[in-house]
């Protein structure tokens, strides 16, 4: 199957694509009707087609002084329709994805020579050594260093945005502050790392092992963490709104006051974890475990807890719980609810 | 730059949509197609090929949604409550196949440029994300929870049985380095 975008709008050797009513979308549909969607277009095809398809600077006259105008309107207009505003590109999110990061920016990967990654290793433990007299910042942004070893190393504040870190070892290393921003960490192994303040926000973190880290206060706004390994791990503070956690293995883990608005948490392990006074407003912990887990004061309003076992966690004082939410999770004897919401046993 | 076109004029094609349910999806690995590669398993194996990159440098811009409600014209929660397959639509006003910008679907200017691997949240690693989520459930793939739906038809390439839309052979490795 091919051309899973808009088949419309376009000029020159695809013209004969255009026809309207035909575009190509990609959606994936979860259990309980969780619907994600994903639609693409070219730039170059034009926003403003006729009902054959056909870009409107091929067609009628009426359309041309908005072709030629600032940015042109880009959309279909209905004859009978006034124009509505056109959005500028300052207007416009810096990711289809995250809308949060800035990718104007686009450096390729770099590759580095062994020597010159120890040469900057180097340089960045002096740096901290003599408290930043001498030496400096290891710059290791949009390097390739797949599968290196780190292990053990003080990389406090390193610059590793956009760094290609698949299965690099990071066990028990020294990252606090560190700039990991769209790194791609799958199956990195962060055991025991200190990340606390690190920035992650779009990183790749998918089947990384990142057992008892600390990651406390750190920033992974929209990360990928699915089947991650984070337990008894220290995320307080942590900003990980529209996080994907889904089947991670959170037990344990210290969430108070995490920020996971939004969060996919489907199928995670979060047994005996501390959700204290943590904020997951609208995130989705569909069959996820929460056996023990401590979640008073959280914020709940709107989280999908469907098939979600609540066995022995104590829910106590949340804020934003429905019964209807309860109804639809599994709860035990030992449960304990806020006031005025039961739960079967 | 002009857009080039990287397949035949006279090729034959038809619109559709395929529900099944996923069982794999990577870039293609041998890095010279712009495609992240998602395997469909339906009445058949299918391969899905979304763009990740166009194939003259010029922007792909994506609008992603976590949570998208609207059921379209197709009705998307009877198509995933259906059989698994792919069902030919007509195009053309007055027909049932999506439209940007005329389904009202989502802000066509919320669009914006995919950025390139390595830099954040890219269409791959969205797109492995998910499929994680997917692989992560096996028990869900026999009974439809996992289901890709799609809105434009395969390539006359696989050889489609006139009417049909579904693939006379297998999805196999050598069939797909064919039509990249």
């Amino acid at each position: 199957m091919h051309d899973i975008h808009t088949m419309q709008g376009n000029s020159g050797s695809f013209a004969d694509d255009n026809r309207i009513n035909g575009d190509g979308a990609l959606f994936i549909r979860f259990t309980g009707g969780e619907t994600v969607a994903l639609f693409l277009r070219f730039s170059v095809q034009s926003t403003t087609t006729d009902d054959r398809g056909t870009r409107a600077s091929c067609t009628a006259d009426w359309w041309e002084p908005r072709e030629r105008g600032q940015g042109g309107h880009r959309r279909y207009i209905s004859p009978t329709e006034p124009p509505e505003r056109s959005v500028s590109e300052t207007e416009r999110p810096q990711s289809p994805f995250a809308g949060k990061f800035d990718f104007s920016a686009r450096p390729p990967v770099r590759t580095l020579s062994p020597d010159e990654i120890e040469r900057q290793l180097a340089a960045h433990r002096l740096y901290l050594e003599t408290e930043w007299r001498q030496g400096h910042r290891a710059n290791f942004a949009s390097a390739d260093l797949t599968g290196r070893v780190f292990s053990g190393l003080n990389l406090r504040g390193i610059k590793m945005d956009r760094t290609l870190l698949r299965g690099a070892d990071f066990t028990r290393a020294g990252l606090q502050r560190a700039n990991l921003i769209g790194a791609i960490l799958e199956e990195a192994r962060l055991d025991d790392a200190d990340l606390s303040g690190a920035r992650l926000g779009g990183a790749n973190l998918v089947s990384a092992r990142l057992e008892n880290a600390c990651l406390a206060k750190v920033e992974m706004e929209f990360a990928l963490l699915a089947k991650a390994v984070l337990r008894g791990a220290g995320l307080r503070g942590a900003d990980m709104s529209g996080v994907l956690l889904d089947d991670a293995v959170l037990s344990q883990a210290d969430l108070r006051e995490a920020n996971l608005r939004g969060a996919g948490l489907r199928g995670a392990r979060l047994d005996e974890a501390d959700l204290r006074d943590a904020r997951l407003g609208g995130a989705f912990l569909a069959a996820a475990s929460l056996r023990a887990a401590d979640l008073r004061g959280a914020y709940l309003r709107l989280a999908k807890l469907d098939g979600a076992d609540l066995s022995d966690a104590d829910l106590r004082a949340t804020d934003g719980l429905t019964q209807t939410q309860i109804d639809r999770a599994h709860c035990n004897g030992r449960t304990r609810l806020p006031e005025g919401l039961k739960g079967e046993s | 730059m002009p857009h080039a076109r990287a397949k035949p004029l006279t090729q034959q094609r038809l619109y559709g949509v395929l529900v099944g349910s996923i069982r794999d999806g990577q870039e293609d690995p041998a890095g010279h197609s712009p495609h992240y590669e998602i395997w469909v398993e339906a009445d058949r194996n299918y391969r899905i090929a979304v763009n990740g990159r166009s194939v003259d440098g010029s922007d792909v811009l994506a609008h992603y949604d976590p949570n998208f409600t609207d059921p379209t014209k197709l009705g998307l929660a009877a198509l995933a409550a259906g059989a698994k397959g792919f069902t030919g639509l007509t195009t053309g006003p007055g027909e049932k196949g999506l439209d940007y910008l005329r389904d009202g679907l989502f802000p066509i200017d919320a669009m914006a440029p995919i950025p390139p691997d390595g830099q954040g949240v890219t269409l791959t690693n969205l797109l492995d994300g998910q499929v994680e989520r997917a692989k992560s459930r096996p028990q869900c793939r026999g009974d439809r929870l996992w289901r890709i739906l799609s809105g434009s038809g395969p390539r006359p390439a696989l050889r489609l049985r006139a009417g049909t839309g579904r693939a006379r052979h297998s999805y196999d490795a050598r069939q797909q380095r064919q039509f990249r």
